[in-house]
């Protein structure tokens, strides 16, 4: 009985989790990730770097504080919950002293451009949109410390502190 | 690897990178973090592969890990539990569905071993392999999980 039960439950979880698939959009972004390395390579977009600046939108009461030292700079930003950042270069930026965020960009074949995000060696990639001639990350998921919630949790403002030397990736 | 090879991957063994994700982070978004984490590093690798099997291991291996590197992440995450998933899985029987979310309320430790021994057909060594446990404790998750799922499906589990 033993045997025959542990065949019916694999064969009952199998049916199971043969329906479980992962989202169409996924897919596509997956497979247009190849094309970040493919992308810097050939148009070497990813190289001169100043000071690559981010700002957020949205939200009017947003405040900025933001301090320039010579190649360095600290920005403290607040946003709202829908928490976009906004990408004007690529390049490595050092969110709290030692998060180090690398951003770059690419387009995929149907036009989907995708942002690399990479914090302490764990990469996040994101769709990157145009919003107002902006390419925009949409970062609502991640935020720093800063944030606020209302009575019921909700998140209302979110905001992180970036500081560092925006420097050309590799 | 080639753009081709990594497309082909991608089509076959993209639904089980993410059943081994969704299994584990429990949430939608972090799930598909821990697939494209683990394309990343396919994609990164220059080592080929020994066979389908070496690289399916690799993969759900990577994903594994993938999974507990996320719970250490310092960034704060706005978690989307499975039951407000917008995008939650669909099935065509009552008891398919009953099955899943009861899997899913599982202890995340017992989880991703359920899914690999029940669907992915693996034994409890190579079990232990992959997690990188001790098969004493792979059995014991086991036993533990299949108490829980005869208590709320009541149903035999074997």
């Amino acid at each position: 009985m033993g045997m025959n039960c542990e065949k019916q439950n694999k064969q009952y979880f199998k049916e199971t989790f043969n329906e479980v698939h992962a989202p169409q959009l996924l897919a596509e972004r997956i497979t247009n990730m190849n094309n970040l390395k493919s992308k810097s390579k050939k148009t070497g977009f990813a190289v001169k770097i100043a000071v690559a600046a981010v700002v957020f939108l949205l939200v009017a009461s947003n405040v900025a504080a933001y301090a320039v030292t010579g190649n360095t700079w600290i920005e403290t930003i607040f946003t709202g919950p829908s928490a976009k950042l906004v990408v004007e270069d690529d390049g490595i930026y050092i969110l709290d002293g030692d998060t180090k965020i690398n951003v770059t960009e690419t387009l995929g074949k149907n036009g989907t451009a995708t942002g690399s995000y990479e914090v302490n060696g764990y990469t996040k990639i994101y769709t990157v949109f145009e919003e107002n001639g902006q390419h925009v990350l949409d970062i609502r998921y991640d935020y720093g410390d800063i944030d606020t919630k209302d009575a019921d949790g909700v998140l209302t403002q979110a905001g992180m502190v970036i500081a560092g030397t925006p420097t050309p990736t590799p | 690897m080639d753009k081709k090879e990594y497309e082909r991957i991608i089509k076959s063994y993209l639904d089980a990178v993410y059943r081994v994700a969704l299994v584990g982070c429990k949430n939608n978004s972090d799930a598909e973090d821990v697939v494209q984490n683990t394309f990343i590093k396919l994609w990164e690798r220059k080592e080929s592969f020994k066979d389908e099997e070496h690289l399916r291991r690799w993969l759900i291996r990577v994903a594994v890990n993938e999974c507990r590197s996320l719970q250490r992440t310092p960034w704060k995450r706005k978690l989307l539990y499975i039951e407000d998933m917008t995008d939650e899985p669909k099935f065509s029987l009552p008891e398919r569905s009953e099955l899943f979310y009861a899997v899913m309320e599982l202890d995340a430790k017992y989880r991703q071993v359920v899914l690999l021994y029940y669907f992915e057909d693996y034994n409890v060594r190579e079990i232990a392999e992959i997690m990188k446990l001790s098969e004493t404790a792979i059995q014991t998750r086991l036993l533990r999980a299949r108490n829980k799922l005869k208590e709320v499906l009541k149903t035999e589990w074997e």
